[in-house]
């Protein structure tokens, strides 16, 4: 076997477990294991300029690509400061690996003073991530490494955190790095799913919501046969966006609170199948939204089964298997059948179509015109960026992304970074509003050291406006919403990127098909009235 | 009792318990909150960029009064993005008072997707807390917020979280708004400490060792005449500098870690640790010669003996642990004129020896302490001149000097200055911070330009996380990642619309008197190569 020191361990790991993409800082905890990365030329390492960068982007990179990222910190600072962003994976549901290191194992829980030193950083990890190890010896690394991957991959995905004490940042140890293990999805149970598809066969109209773990398991081609088969409606959640392209004759897109068509087309199916979806307040008007009575779910996390409306089928899988199986044993519906359904799919279409009124609707439009249809798009927690949903359409999975739930404000800029990281040759763009760039601008350093071609649409309305309306609407004045921002342009000059202001969504559509043809990222400041 | 919403409750209960500012940023399960704050004025808020802002300007504001600062939290994002300066106010022993939101008290981590939910962010929180309450309706608030408050005077001052579920804020229940109160706090056990005046006075040799609880809990004066009665020579941590004038004849400073210091403790025989912890950074990994005869006064009874074994541990408030010393001593004066010779040549030994091989570092120092008056603030963080300060900026006035020794955040100078001229705005403010820290906190100059913070940041700029790529090239001969691309920070601060000014080492004293006279937020970028503090064997 090996001897390496825990830092060597900790890369060997990753790199076997296929990781090879490391984004962080280092720091004075963390040499051991920087100084090893000089002798791992198969990783590539992204320096951050804050810690929640390395987070999001790992986040971003993992979203975009399903594949894992590594964020690295120091103990303490390190640890507190990507705490928002292993939130924000959490919540969504998105795997990334985060490697800390700890207080010597002789330290932990005692508040000597030491450097860095927090009161529990274990528990502190443990309540904000679903998957969390201390590692006690050197030799333990790579298990615990493979643990961890697995646990992202084979179960619901989401951030896992791996704690590695100082003292065996050096320390010298035997270690047996074990190869990759690929995990086998999880298949359904053939009586369960008969039954399933019996149910579904049997319903007059069927409707099928795909939630964010369609795009999760890569399952988008079975779950379009199983619709075809079924001629049934497909909608998404925020997180499901792409699951279906949104311009497939069964598609009627992202449920928007208040649509009423959608509303009606839900109360007259006598089915529903629900794939990768929690059935979140988001999406259910806060569990109020009338589901119909046979709720078939897949999941691959069986706590969410039936846990906020009844499940008549439960099947705890993976969603690809699960959706081949049924897409390969459903007979085709009569072709009379699916034409009028399609008509009938077509007319709600209509209905939600967007008014081209907003200016949130012509934003969106150019953006989607200047994006290939395989491009990216980051969102951020902005005006523009809430029409999204229901006026951005999307034709690919992992093609959309927004900081739905947690709702972070700055995800965008480093998520994007991170996603163009791991796919270089798509296309991306981040939408971000004024107050939320503030929060992550200083990735701006980082994307230009990288040289991305990335464009950075700030949608610039002088404040926090979400909440300036809510107030005006409520107490009929205001508090401190509006903000000085600073002149964006000059802004993005002082980094040195590129930076143009913009005033309307044609100029917009340029300013993003000529920020690609940079080999650096582009501010573009949109000023909203 | 009063009729009137959890909102109302929180706010005035601030104003009850006479908390004058708060820092934060609104969010939907805060709307309700802010919506009442605006009804009022004796309670200030101040809107930031970042969560991490409002509690780092909130550690700045209760560093230079003593009293806790406060943050209001939204659920989430918000909650979390407040993560670090929390940690740090643990580490570094600094009262905060978090009044956070969470989400709905029905859909409590249940996995629901509901907007801003956390696995488990009262877990967190209690974590990053020396105690947290959840109230169970808006009838808890006010004794909540209370009884954190107690506690950040009655304990060693660390953050204390009151969390709300949002459907309380808006609830209605009958509230008891309570009072500010002073609470007594530990005053030590007279026999120990008659003991310990005794082997104290009776010493030759005794040295007294000045920790951050002497600033917290305002015993500077106490230790003073203490050190004059017993003729004892002062050495200070870093957090407790301004402890004594560092040119008070006692005054060995901050410089535990250097040879001639760590001989001099060495021939002590006996020390008095006033609010201390003798932590990693301060003892060099535990590594100095701490006496054997160490009598250690501290308000957290954990901490005697705890790092290094103590002859006499007290349990108390610094202040009225170390008066009820001078009342044991009874009017006793003692004269030890070779002893204090001695530690002032151990003193200058370091000085003279810094002055001749690390000129430009020491001319730097010189030059903002000469630009500064005595009572101007100055915040500073981990780069390689906040190394050096720790130990040759001297400090004249207690609650001058803030520096975040234990939890070691970049980026924590410059909100904290923001944040200690808020609450103080008669002194000049004074950031010392590195280009990679800078960048941490830099959105915060959009809330300093808006509200006319008018303090003025130093960049000690070399283009790299310079601190860590000497570490690197010391302990492994070879450096990795620690480069960096950076803006032009003079750009920077000017498209915030704040003033940016360039100064080489050299000009770096003019241009800060400069900076001062504007009443501007300022920016100064030296460019400059510095080495690592050197320590003398």
């Amino acid at each position: 076997m090996p001897v390496m020191t825990g830092g060597q361990a900790v890369l060997a790991s990753i790199e076997a477990g296929g990781v090879d993409t490391i984004f962080g800082i280092p720091g004075v905890h963390t040499a051991g294991i920087y100084d090893a990365l000089l002798d791992r030329p198969n990783i590539r390492h992204v320096m951050c300029r804050h810690e929640q960068g390395a987070g999001f982007m790992a986040d971003g990179y993992a979203r975009a690509s399903g594949k894992i990222a590594c964020a690295l910190t120091i103990t303490g600072p390190g640890v507190t400061n990507i705490a928002t962003p292993l939130g924000e994976a959490q919540a969504e549901s998105s795997p990334v690996l985060h490697v800390c290191t700890t207080l010597e194992s002789s330290m932990v829980g005692r508040d000597v003073g030491y450097l860095h030193e927090l009161r529990d950083q274990s528990g502190l990890v443990g309540s904000i991530v679903g998957w969390h190890r201390r590692v006690r010896r050197v030799s333990d690394i790579p298990g615990v490494v493979a643990d961890a991957l697995h646990h992202m991959r084979a179960g619901r995905p989401g951030p896992a955190s791996i704690e590695v004490p100082l003292d065996l940042v050096d320390k010298r140890s035997e270690v047996k790095i074990p190869r990759m293990v690929t995990p086998e999805p999880l298949e359904p149970v053939a009586e369960v799913l008969r039954q399933a598809i019996r149910l579904l066969v049997a319903s007059a109209n069927p409707v099928i919501l795909a939630g964010g773990g369609v795009v999760a398991a890569d399952a988008s081609k079975p779950l379009i046969e199983v619709a075809e088969k079924l001629s049934a409606p497909v909608f998404t959640t925020v997180n499901g966006k792409g699951a279906v392209p949104e311009d497939h004759p069964l598609s009627v897109g992202c449920r928007w609170r208040g649509d009423q068509s959608f509303d009606n087309l839900l109360s007259s199916a006598d089915a529903m199948l629900v794939v990768g979806s929690r059935l979140s307040a988001r999406n259910t008007d806060n569990w109020r939204l009338p589901l119909p009575r046979n709720i078939i779910q897949i999941d691959i996390d069986s706590r969410i089964i039936g846990r906020h409306y009844p499940a008549v089928k439960g099947i705890h899988a993976h969603a690809r298997p699960t959706l081949e199986k049924m897409a390969r044993n459903m007979p085709t519906r009569p072709v009379e059948l699916h034409r009028n359904r399609i008509r009938e799919i077509e007319a709600i279409r209509r209905s939600t179509r967007a008014s081209g009124e907003e200016p949130a609707v012509g934003i969106l439009a150019a953006v989607r015109e200047a994006l290939p249809r395989d491009g990216l798009l980051f969102n951020d927690m902005t005006t523009v960026c809430y029409q999204g949903p229901r006026h951005f359409p999307v034709y690919l999975p992992r093609t959309f992304f927004s900081p739905v739930y947690f709702g972070t404000l700055g995800f965008s800029v480093p998520a994007a970074i991170g996603a163009k990281v791991a796919m270089p040759e798509r296309k991306v763009v981040a939408l971000v509003g004024d107050g939320g760039f503030m929060f992550t601008s200083q990735e701006l350093s980082t994307a230009l050291a990288l040289e991305l071609p990335l464009p950075i649409v700030v949608l610039n309305d002088g404040g926090y406006m979400e909440l300036e309306v809510a107030f005006r609407r409520t107490y009929g004045r205001t508090i401190g919403c509006s903000l000085e921002t600073p002149d964006f342009v000059r802004l993005g000059r002082a980094f040195g990127v590129s930076a143009v202001r913009v005033g309307s969504p044609s100029d917009l559509c340029r300013a993003i098909r000529a920020a690609y043809r940079r080999r650096r990222p582009t501010v573009i400041d949109y000023t909203l009235n | 009792m009063p009729l009137m919403t959890g909102s109302d409750a929180v706010v005035q209960s601030l104003i009850a318990e006479e908390i004058d500012l708060v820092f934060g940023i609104l969010g939907y399960h805060t709307e309700h909150l802010y919506g009442r704050l605006m009804q009022q004025d004796k309670v200030r808020h101040i809107l930031v960029r970042h969560e991490q802002g409002a509690g780092f300007m909130a550690i700045g504001a209760a560093r230079v009064t003593g009293r806790a600062g406060t943050l209001f939290s939204t659920a989430g994002p918000g909650a979390l993005n407040g993560a670090t300066p929390m940690g740090e106010a643990y580490g570094d022993s600094v009262p905060l008072l978090n009044i956070m939101a969470e989400d709905m008290s029905q859909y409590l981590y249940q996995d629901r997707g509901i907007v801003h939910e956390s696995q488990d962010q009262f877990g967190i929180f209690s974590r990053l807390s020396q105690w947290s309450k959840q109230v169970s309706g808006p009838a808890e608030i006010p004794a909540a917020i209370h009884e954190g408050l107690r506690r950040t005077q009655v304990n060693r001052p660390r953050p204390v979280v009151v969390e709300i579920p949002v459907d309380f804020f808006t609830d209605e229940a009958e509230v008891d708004i309570l009072r500010a109160e002073t609470h007594d706090r530990p005053s030590g056990d007279a026999a120990d400490i008659q003991r310990a005046a005794r082997i104290l006075a009776e010493a030759e040799r005794p040295l007294i060792w000045a920790g951050g609880g002497t600033i917290s809990s305002g015993a500077w004066a106490e230790l003073q005449s203490l050190a004059e009665r017993l003729d004892a020579p002062v050495i200070t941590t870093s957090s407790g500098k301004g402890s004594i004038p560092e040119d008070h004849p006692l005054s060995v400073g901050n410089l535990a870690n250097q040879g001639p210091i760590k001989r001099l403790m060495s021939e002590s025989d006996a020390m008095l640790a006033v609010g201390a912890r003798f932590g990693y950074l301060p003892t060099a990994k535990w590594s100095i010669p701490i006496p054997e005869r160490l009598i250690h006064v501290d308000i957290d009874s954990t901490q005697p003996g705890k790092n290094f074994p103590v002859e006499i541990g007290i349990h108390a408030d610094a202040r009225l642990g170390v008066q009820g010393l001078i009342d044991a001593l009874d009017g006793a004066e003692c004269e030890r004129g070779e002893w204090v010779s001695a530690a002032q040549g151990a003193h200058k030994t370091v000085w003279d020896e810094m002055e001749r091989r690390a000129p430009v570092e020491m001319a730097i120092q010189r030059a903002v302490r000469q630009a500064l008056p005595d009572e101007a603030i100055i915040a500073a963080d981990p780069h390689l001149l906040g190394y050096w300060a720790r130990s040759f900026i001297p400090v004249y006035q207690p609650r001058t000097w803030l520096y975040d020794l234990a939890f070691g955040t970049l980026g924590y100078a410059f909100p904290v200055a923001l944040g200690a001229k808020l609450a103080a705005p008669g002194k000049p403010v004074v950031a010392l911070t590195g280009d990679g820290g800078f960048l941490f906190t830099s959105q915060e100059l959009a809330t300093a330009v808006q509200l006319g913070i008018n303090v003025v940041t130093v960049i000690f700029n070399d283009n790299a996380y310079g601190a860590i790529k000497e570490d690197f090239l010391r302990d492994y001969g070879r450096a990795y990642e620690v480069d960096l691309v950076n803006p032009d920070f003079v750009k920077y601060a000017e498209s915030f619309g704040a003033v940016g000014l360039r100064a080489s080492p050299e000009q770096l004293g003019e241009t800060l008197k400069h900076a001062l006279t504007l009443e501007r937020p300022c920016l100064i970028d030296v460019p400059v190569t510095l080495q690592r503090p050197l320590v003398m064997s």
